[in-house]
């Protein structure tokens, strides 16, 4: 009995320790990155979006964004399950849901503000698919965006190609495609692209250009609602 | 052959090659920034008065925000002009200057501000009882830019790493004068020279924005106020704000935020004043200023990108005079263009009862086109 508690108990370890090797994989604890957002309309029709997001910790993050101007300024805080908006000339931020999309498509808030998975998720089933891993993961509470992902990682790289969004109903609502592996500098070798199409968004196509990722440290503060308005200051 | 080859390789990578590109001039920092958005209202509108129909009405405004950083120190102003017309009637220009304010950041958790700057206290989406030191929210417009009060403000921001994730406190001197914040003086002060001093306590207490707020000042009676702000469901927001005037009346709001799994918005407000207007008050003035009655429910429903139309919006608004029942309807829509302007089309009808407040406004019901140019 006490064997199979043991390696119950070493499964469970080993893998959210997998998942804390992919989120590191993916960017340092603390760290700044430029991204920019390109959602694809049927008809070839673009918009695109800079933001520039501040992260520290594995559930505190900031975005702001630099382009277009229509959307120049606007910031979003998201601090464990708190998720606010500011919008300059509303002057004050407002609660806002991971659900819903500041713009526009087929990323929604949670996909631009994402925390580490393993801050959200936990592993619930791990096959080795030879080429590579595929990791069934289950969100840890009802305020996570997806309830379950079926994620594809490198065995060697260990770092995602695919990633299945699934509701609790298991609908698929998207499919994000890690693509362009890049060495961004400070060890910091990942994916510098991420596609998004989704069965409810018929034809549509969502990229992410991860720009430039960098490792920088914050103060608590930085992460908070009084500071949202002065996103900017955390670029310098 | 090979040169045809070489040509279709070279305008294939041209065309494809481009989507992943990211353009590193677009974010490097300067110690400048500025922003803005230049704005054309055109409404047509429908009149109560006998001996004339119709008439347009034309808003033109632009805004300009701009802010300078060296070190710690940060300059920030936000000015605003507007051109009023309607033909033989209104032609009028003005030129505010929103905010004007050096801001000292002195350690991670303290910072000072000196100058004109919006506070924009308060939870609600419509109104904000508990902003004692900003000037009244529009209803009709509530996300519109608004003119700051002159003060002088010490602020001290923690974080922590339990229950308690965050506490803020703000100090708040304003003085009121003939000279300096003269509307404050005014309305607030009862044209009295006045100091008058605000202390805001921010608590991110078991994930919900709690404030409790103080107004001292030696002229009008103290206030007090207290608000919140809570997901009780990742998708279901609730807030709410209670003021109170010392030894005279107080206001409370309570509201709601609703997202559907279809991007259905629904936002939603109940307002109580306890010296609101009632609807025999109403009634008997001849004209009534905006907002004042005794209670209001304002409620604004809104689909995002109906039909899969991208950067759309179809909404509802209405405002409701739950004293009279009258009420102010508004059907619109809004589209946002991929070269920075955004339209927002809506129709507004006001309705009532005879003497009630909406149906005693001078425009029976109005097409509204707002055209917005954003840089």
């Amino acid at each position: 009995m006490k064997l199979i508690t043991f390696l119950l108990a070493l499964g469970i370890t080993l893998s959210a320790n997998i998942l804390e090797d992919i989120d590191r994989k993916l960017t340092p604890l603390s760290a700044q990155m430029y991204k920019k957002l390109i959602n694809i309309e049927p008809n070839g029709e673009k918009k695109e979006f800079v933001i520039f997001q501040a992260k520290k910790d594995k559930d505190k993050m900031v975005s702001l964004f630099l382009a277009p101007d229509s959307e120049k300024g606007r910031a979003t805080l998201r601090q464990g399950e708190n998720m606010w908006l500011y919008i300059p000339n509303v002057g004050r931020p407002i609660r806002i849901t991971s659900m819903q999309s500041v713009v526009g498509g087929v990323f929604n808030n949670a996909d631009i503000m994402r925390l580490d998975f393993s801050t959200e998720y936990s592993v619930v089933k791990e096959e080795d698919k030879g080429e590579y891993l595929l990791l069934e993961l289950k969100a840890k509470n009802d305020t996570v965006s997806y309830d379950k992902l079926l994620m594809q990682v490198d065995n060697k790289t260990l770092s995602p190609i695919q990633i299945e969004c699934y509701t609790s109903t298991k609908m698929l609502i998207k499919t994000l495609f890690y693509k362009k592996p890049k060495d961004f500098g400070d060890s910091i070798v990942r994916p510098s692209v991420v596609e998004t199409m989704s069965p409810l968004y018929k034809g549509y196509k969502s990229i992410m250009i991860y720009g430039k990722i960098t490792p920088k440290e914050f103060s608590d503060e930085a992460f908070t609602l009084d500071n949202l308005a002065k996103a900017s200051d955390l670029r310098r | 052959m090979i040169k045809i080859v070489f040509s279709f390789i070279v305008l294939t990578l041209c065309l494809f090659g481009g989507e992943y590109d990211f353009d590193m001039d677009m974010i490097e920092q300067k110690p400048y920034e500025y922003s803005g958005y230049l704005r054309v209202d055109e409404k047509a509108q429908r009149l109560n008065n006998r001996a004339e129909d119709t008439q347009n009405y034309l808003h033109l405004e632009g805004l300009l925000d701009f802010s300078y950083s060296y070190e710690s120190l940060k300059f920030k102003t936000s000015l605003m002009a507007t051109n009023d017309y309607i033909k033989n009637k209104v032609s009028s220009s003005s030129f505010v200057t929103n905010e004007l304010y050096i801001e000292s950041k002195l350690t991670t958790n303290h910072t000072i501000l000196v100058g004109k700057e919006s506070l924009q206290w308060g939870k609600g989406y419509f109104f904000n009882p508990v902003a004692f030191f900003d000037r009244v929210k529009n209803p009709s417009e509530p996300t519109q830019a608004r003119e700051g009060f002159v003060i002088g403000k010490y602020s001290y921001n923690k974080s922590f790493t339990t229950q308690l994730k965050n506490l803020s406190f703000d100090f708040v001197y304003l003085p009121s004068n003939e000279n300096l914040n003269y509307d404050y003086y005014k309305i607030v002060t009862n044209k009295k020279d006045a100091n008058n001093i605000a202390m805001r306590l921010y608590l991110l207490l078991y994930d919900t924005d709690i404030d409790i707020i103080y107004n001292y000042s030696d002229v009008a009676n103290e206030k007090i106020g207290i608000d919140f702000s809570k997901n009780i469901q990742t998708n279901f927001e609730v807030h709410a704000e209670w003021a109170k005037v010392i030894d005279s009346h107080y206001t409370y709001l309570l509201g709601f935020r609703y997202l559907t799994s279809s991007d259905l918005t629904i936002i939603s407000e109940y307002l109580y004043r306890s010296n609101g207007l009632t609807k025999e008050e109403i009634a008997a003035c001849t004209s009534t200023l905006p907002f004042t009655a005794k209670d209001y429910l304002i409620t604004l429903i809104t689909q995002k990108e109906p039909f899969e139309w991208l950067y759309s919006s179809v909404y509802y608004k209405n405002m409701m005079n739950l004293q009279d029942y009258s009420q102010q309807n508004k059907f619109g829509i809004t589209y946002g263009f991929k070269n920075n302007i955004n339209i927002d089309l809506s129709y507004n009808l006001n309705g009532g009862a005879t003497l009630s407040e909406f149906a005693k406004k001078p425009i029976k019901d109005f097409l509204w086109l707002r055209l917005t140019w954003s840089f």
